[in-house]
């Protein structure tokens, strides 16, 4: 490909060319030689370039990458080999630029000069740290070869394409779940419930009837008012509830910058939660949905449900649009019982609600649904303070709309809050004793 | 050396046939200037003391305000109005001495600025537009040592020689003022020396722009254009002597320079091409 200051340097020189020719009428037949010069060397370099050394490069250098692992944890270090071999018997001088996603933190040279003697082979190696969950293409590799002048270049391509699958990083949840909420909600513990039957916490007594076991017979009780009544103890029964975590996985999921993605801390979020449901003897299941992806784990009191989540997210990416109604018929299709909903929403997403038809919706109040902030994941550093404050208007009426669908989602009786990135968690597990204390979706 | 100084260094090569023929006629010139060349030569240097909105459309402005001058001159002079406000003749500049003293020190701010170029090509741009004026001061003392006369004398007169030369060219096929001037040896080898330079600034400018100094390609490819445009030109060059006062020069120029700048786009290749990918058994 042809610079454009190719172009400019040429006007420029036949312009000098055509000036020399007056300079030749004034006498001085010397400067057209130089004009002539400069043009044919540039024009000799062209050609150079665009033939035998783009021939050079085509046919005799091979490319190669080696990954070693291609199942990774957010956070883990991937070292990653390019390898270069010259089959010429020339030294070649060429760029390469290795294509890799803005999800990971890359260190060492990816891209850069590479001189390489005739039947040489060279490794590079650098190394890229995931800092999103999902699926991920690296490459392809490209090559570029320019001419000394800089004037024009060859563009070449080696289509190695590898796949890197990222899960979610046991770090960020631990993180999450030592923080405050996690000690009041794991430590008091909330194993009651409301159902008097067989179980192994002392709920109260009753008066005895004839059918009741003599051995449940509370003795310590009787006399007690003197008419020689009998009591029976009874025990609270333990009962799990289901909770599930919708999570929207739609390209409005995709909304943040960097490393900081609103479906990767929803994930964060969800596993945090699902790992306290779990501790608290409760069965955790997951939906990922959106026009593109419909996963559905049933809800499990072991940690293979968890597992599976986090291996299933790691081969996504959203995409799509999420429209509740339809979430919610997928939900209630794939699980057997009637759990309870925790959903989590793009604030792009919310617009949708109001094709809900409402009416026919079961169990409206075991779904809670949360709506974060998007103004959590804006980057409003180094920006200029009039695009700021337009991007302040904007976000405000974006609030305005975020509310008002919020309020038109309560009106039917749904639980749905718009909070900011910090108070999800808490909202959410918050909700969920309260969903454990009434005895939903047991 | 600073990337900077570099940069500053390759302009100044390149600039290097205005600068020298710009000097060299300056003593002969400089009587005949009006003090218009205050204004010429400070231009260029109160452009450093200027905010950078207006650095940005510096000689708009600079050529926007010269235009509206000669306008309100002109209006002055053909309905003979009488300036109001300044005791102070507007129309003094309308006058062929300072038309004289534009055209002769206007290469000043093309060396200036073409030293101060961050790109080559503006560089390079300046340093024809430069010498267009420059190099035709030289033909005119010389001239004026032929003919015994005035600079100024001479400047016009050549002018008039120059427009028959080319109408001659181009309707006869010859060129009559080749035959009756020869240049000084002296300028013709300091001129020649000055291009030589200049091309070798545009090639280390070029180089040096291309890329950061870690990332530049090295000079060694370079070696086969040079040794290949280096004798078609000089081939070329010595074709051109034996055409020289013929039409034909300019013809077989054209034709031959043209040919190969259309040979050497249409080898452009625009597409991504693929490469042999390596394999661990290799």
């Amino acid at each position: 490909m042809i610079n454009k200051k190719t172009y400019v340097l040429y006007s420029a020189f036949i312009f000098g060319l055509l000036e020399s020719f007056f300079y030749d009428l004034y006498g001085y037949y010397e400067l057209s030689f130089f004009f002539i010069a400069v043009i044919l060397i540039m024009s000799f370099d062209i050609i150079y370039q665009n033939s035998g050394k783009f021939k050079k490069i085509r046919h005799s250098i091979a490319v190669g990458r080696k990954i070693l692992k291609k199942e990774v944890k957010k956070g883990d270090k991937i070292e990653i080999q390019l390898v270069f071999k010259n089959n010429s018997g020339t030294t070649l001088e060429l760029k390469y630029f290795d294509n890799v996603s803005d999800a990971f933190l890359v260190s060492g040279p990816i891209s850069g000069l590479l001189k390489i003697r005739g039947g040489e082979v060279k490794t590079i190696t650098y190394s890229i740290e995931p800092q999103i969950i999902g699926t991920y293409e690296i490459g392809p590799l490209e090559i570029i070869s320019y001419d000394s002048l800089g004037l024009t270049y060859n563009e070449f391509e080696a289509k190695i394409i590898d796949k890197i699958n990222v899960g979610p990083s046991e770090k960020d949840v631990h993180s999450q779940r030592s923080e405050r909420t996690s000690n009041i909600l794991y430590t008091s513990g909330y194993h009651f419930s409301r159902k008097a039957g067989q179980g192994y916490d002392f709920y109260g007594i009753r008066a005895y009837d004839n059918s009741d076991d003599v051995r449940v017979i509370a003795w310590g009780r009787y006399n007690i008012s003197g008419t020689d009544d009998l009591y029976t103890k009874l025990w609270e029964e333990q009962r799990q509830i289901d909770v599930v975590f919708v999570i929207d996985y739609s390209s409005g999921s995709n909304l943040g910058y960097s490393y900081s993605r609103l479906f990767d801390f929803y994930i964060t979020v969800v596993l945090n939660c699902a790992y306290l449901v779990l501790k608290n003897q409760d069965r955790v299941g997951f939906i990922v949905y959106s026009s593109e992806t419909k996963i559905a784990i049933k809800p499990s009191s072991r940690k293979d449900s968890i597992t599976d989540l986090e291996k299933q997210v790691s081969r996504i990416r959203p995409s799509g649009t999420f429209d509740l109604k339809e979430c919610m018929d997928f939900a209630y299709r794939e699980m057997n019982r009637k759990p309870v909903f925790f959903v989590f929403q793009s604030p792009y997403s919310t617009k949708m609600a109001k094709k809900w038809d409402l009416i026919n919706t079961r169990n409206r109040e075991n779904i809670f649904i949360y709506t974060v902030n998007p103004g959590d994941f804006y980057n409003l550093d180094n920006i200029e303070y009039q695009v700021r404050l337009y991007g302040q208007t904007v976000t405000n009426k974006e609030m305005k709309e975020l509310r008002a669908n919020i309020k038109f989602l309560r009106s039917f009786g749904i639980k749905s809050v718009l909070s900011n990135k910090e108070r999800v968690f808490i909202n959410a597990m918050v909700d969920y004793s309260v969903a454990r204390n009434q005895g939903r979706g047991a | 050396m600073s990337r900077n100084f570099q940069e500053y260094v390759a302009n100044f090569l390149i600039l290097l046939p205005t600068t020298v023929s710009f000097f060299y006629v300056l003593p002969q010139v400089f009587p005949y200037w009006n003090s218009i060349w205050y204004l010429i030569i400070a231009l260029p240097l109160l452009k450093f003391f200027m905010p950078s909105s207006i650095k940005e459309n510096y000689y708009k402005i600079v050529i926007s305000l010269i235009m509206l001058y000669i306008l309100i001159s002109l209006a002055l002079k053909y309905f003979n109005l009488q300036n109001p406000i300044f005791n102070f003749n507007v129309t003094y500049f309308l006058s062929t001495e300072t038309e004289f003293t534009i055209y002769s020190s206007i290469s000043f701010i093309f060396i200036i600025e073409g030293i101060r170029a961050k790109k080559t090509k503006s560089a390079v741009s300046l340093n024809i537009a430069g010498t267009i004026t420059s190099v035709y001061s030289l033909l005119v003392s010389t001239v004026a040592a032929i003919s015994d006369t005035t600079f100024l004398t001479a400047f016009y007169y050549s002018g008039i020689l120059i427009i028959y030369n080319i109408y001659l060219l181009f309707t006869q096929g010859y060129e009559f003022l080749t035959l009756i001037i020869k240049p000084q040896l002296t300028v013709t080898i300091i001129l020649g020396f000055t291009f030589l330079l200049s091309i070798f600034g545009t090639f280390w400018s070029l180089h040096m722009s291309s890329e950061k100094k870690e990332k530049r390609v090295s000079f060694e490819d370079l070696s086969y254009p040079i040794i290949y445009g280096s004798i078609g030109a000089f081939i070329f060059s010595l074709l051109l002597y034996y055409l020289t006062i013929t039409f034909y020069s300019f013809l077989v120029t054209v034709v031959v320079i043209m040919g190969i700048i259309i040979y050497a786009l249409r080898k452009d290749k625009k597409e991504k091409y693929d490469v042999t990918i390596w394999k661990e058994d290799e």
